[in-house]
C-alpha cells in the first residue's frame, strides 16, 4: 500500500475521516474530549497513547462502515509517527475500496 | 566430568527475529503461554518452522473436554500442569526453585494477587498471565515475559520473597520434547486437515449460533468478556496461526490455500482479541456492538478455511447445526479457570 500524505483523497475526505476518528476515540474508546477536540494531523501518535487496542477499534469502525479490510499490520501503532500518517492509511484504503467497487 | 551441551550455553529468549510470526507484539499469533513453550523449543534447537509443525494440532477451536487450562498436548511435547489451591502457592515454590535451578524451565501462571506489577496485585486472585521462569540465582528468578518491555528483551528478574513464593499456584513443565527437525514441510497436512473437518464445521456452527442467538452484542459481565478474550487469544488465534504456518512451505497448491486461509482467519481472531481487550478497558456500549459484529466476520473467515480444507480433502462441506451452548460452556469454564479465585463464579449470563 502506498502512503501518500492525503494525495489520494480530497481535503474534504480527509476532514470527514478525521472527524470519524475523533468520533470513535470519544464514543468508543473514552478518549477525553479536550484531547480529541485539540487533535491535529501533526500530533505525534506516541504522545496520544493510541495503542493497538485503540487502533483496532478505529480500524474496525472504518471496516464496518465502508465494508473493507485492513491488514493487522495497520493496527501497529509503531507504524505511525503522526496522526496524519494514520489518516493517510485510512484514506488510502477507503479510496482503494471505492475504486474496486466501481 | 562435564555434561554441558549446546542447549546449556544457549540462552532462553523472546526474540521476535527468530520467533514464529512475532511482528509487533507478543500476541502476534501466539499468546503468553505458547510464547513460553516456543522459547523452550527454540532453546532446544528448533527453528520457527519447526515450532509451527511441532505445536500445530487438528483444529479444536471450541475445545472438547473438561480441561479449561491452556492447550497442553502438542505433537512435539506435553505441558504437564501442577496446581495448588488459592493461598497454597508457597507449597509449590521449593519444586519450582529446584526445577529452574537444575536447568528445567517452568511456565509459571502466577496468582495475580501476589504477582509484582499485576493489575490485580493485592486484590483478586486472578490467573491470567504466564511467563517462562528459566534461571534462579542470587539476583532472583529470571523470567521471560511478553508484557515486559521489548527494549529489555522482555526479561524480568524478581527477587525471591514471600510474594513470589505465594504466587506459584500454577506451573507447567514441558515433557517428552521431540528433537528438532523431525517433521518435514508438507508432512503435517495429512495429519492436520482431515481430522479438523468435522470439529471445524461444528465449531463454526457454534460460533454462528453464539453470534446470532446467544449474545446480542449487549454489555457483558466483565469476567465473561475476559473469558471470551482468553478463549479467542488462547485457543482460536494460536490454533489457526500454527496450522497456517505448519502448512506454509508445502508445494501442493491446495495445502497452500489452506495455509493462507488459516492465517487469514488467525488475523481476524487477533483483531477480535484486541477488541475484546478493549471491552475491559473502554466499557462504552459501542465497543460491544463492534466486537459482536467481528465474531461473525471471524466465523466467515473460518468458513473460508473450511472450504479450502474440503477442497484439499476432496469432500463435501459437512452440514451441521449448533446452538452455541457448547461455546458458552467453554467460555464459562475458561473464565472460571482464570478468574474463579477458587470458588464458583456467579452465574454469568449473555442476556
Amino acid at each position: 500500500m502506498t502512503l501518500n500524505s492525503g494525495n489520494s483523497s480530497s481535503t474534504a475526505d480527509r476532514t470527514v475521516i478525521f472527524d470519524e476518528v475523533r468520533k470513535v476515540l470519544v464514543e468508543q474508546c473514552g478518549t477525553p474530549d479536550d484531547i480529541v477536540v485539540n487533535l491535529t494531523e501533526q500530533d505525534l501518535m506516541d504522545e496520544l497513547g493510541l495503542d493497538s487496542i485503540t487502533l483496532a477499534y478505529v480500524f474496525t469502525y472504518f471496516e464496518q462502515k465502508h465494508d473493507l479490510t485492513f491488514e493487522n499490520d495497520d493496527i501497529d501503532p509503531l507504524r505511525y509517527q503522526t496522526v496524519s500518517e494514520l489518516i493517510d492509511v485510512l484514506a488510502g484504503r477507503i479510496s482503494e475500496a471505492a475504486a474496486e467497487a466501481r | 566430568m562435564s555434561h554441558a551441551t549446546a542447549e546449556d550455553d544457549r540462552p532462553y529468549v523472546f526474540d521476535p527475529a527468530t520467533a514464529l510470526g512475532w511482528k509487533n507484539i507478543g500476541l502476534d499469533g501466539l499468546g503468553c503461554f505458547l510464547r513460553s513453550v516456543e522459547a523452550v523449543l527454540l532453546h532446544q534447537g528448533y527453528g520457527a518452522a519447526d515450532v509451527a509443525r511441532g505445536l500445530a494440532a487438528p483444529l479444536d477451536l471450541v475445545r472438547r473436554g473438561e480441561w479449561y487450562g491452556p492447550m497442553s498436548e502438542f505433537p512435539a511435547c506435553t505441558a504437564r500442569w501442577y496446581l495448588s489451591d488459592i493461598g497454597e502457592g508457597r507449597s509449590q515454590w521449593p519444586r519450582v526453585a529446584e526445577l529452574v535451578t537444575s536447568g528445567t524451565p517452568v511456565v509459571l501462571m502466577p496468582d495475580g494477587h501476589h504477582w509484582p506489577g499485576d493489575d490485580h496485585e493485592g486484590k483478586e486472585h486472578y490467573h491470567h498471565h504466564m511467563v517462562l521462569a528459566h534461571r534462579l540465582d542470587a539476583e532472583g528468578l529470571h523470567l521471560l515475559d511478553t508484557d515486559a518491555p521489548a527494549d529489555g528483551g522482555h526479561r524480568r528478574i524478581l527477587p525471591v520473597d514471600d510474594a513470589l513464593r505465594s504466587s506459584c499456584t500454577r506451573y507447567a513443565v514441558l515433557e517428552r520434547i521431540d528433537p528438532p527437525g523431525g517433521r518435514r514441510p508438507g508432512e503435517p497436512a495429512t495429519a492436520l486437515v482431515r481430522p479438523s473437518l468435522v470439529p471445524l464445521a461444528e465449531d463454526i456452527a457454534e460460533l454462528r449460533a453464539f453470534h446470532g442467538e446467544v449474545w446480542s452484542g449487549a454489555r457483558l459481565p466483565l469476567l465473561l468478556a475476559k473469558g471470551m478474550d482468553v478463549w479467542v487469544l488462547g485457543d482460536v488465534q494460536p490454533q489457526l496461526f500454527l496450522l497456517g504456518h505448519a502448512l506454509a512451505e508445502s508445494d501442493d497448491p491446495r495445502v497452500a490455500e489452506v495455509s493462507r486461509a488459516s492465517l487469514a482467519a488467525a488475523a481476524r481472531a487477533q483483531k477480535v482479541g484486541l477488541l475484546l481487550l478493549g471491552l475491559h478497558r473502554f466499557r462504552s456500549e459501542g465497543v460491544y456492538a463492534m466486537a459482536h459484529e467481528e465474531i461473525a466476520v471471524l466465523a466467515d473467515a473460518c468458513e473460508e478455511l473450511l472450504a479450502a480444507m474440503c477442497r484439499y480433502a476432496g469432500v463435501e462441506r459437512l452440514r451441521v447445526t449448533g446452538d452455541g451452548l457448547r461455546l458458552v460452556q467453554r467460555l464459562r469454564g475458561e473464565a472460571q479457570w482464570c478468574f474463579g479465585e477458587g470458588r464458583p463464579l456467579p452465574d454469568l449470563s449473555f442476556d
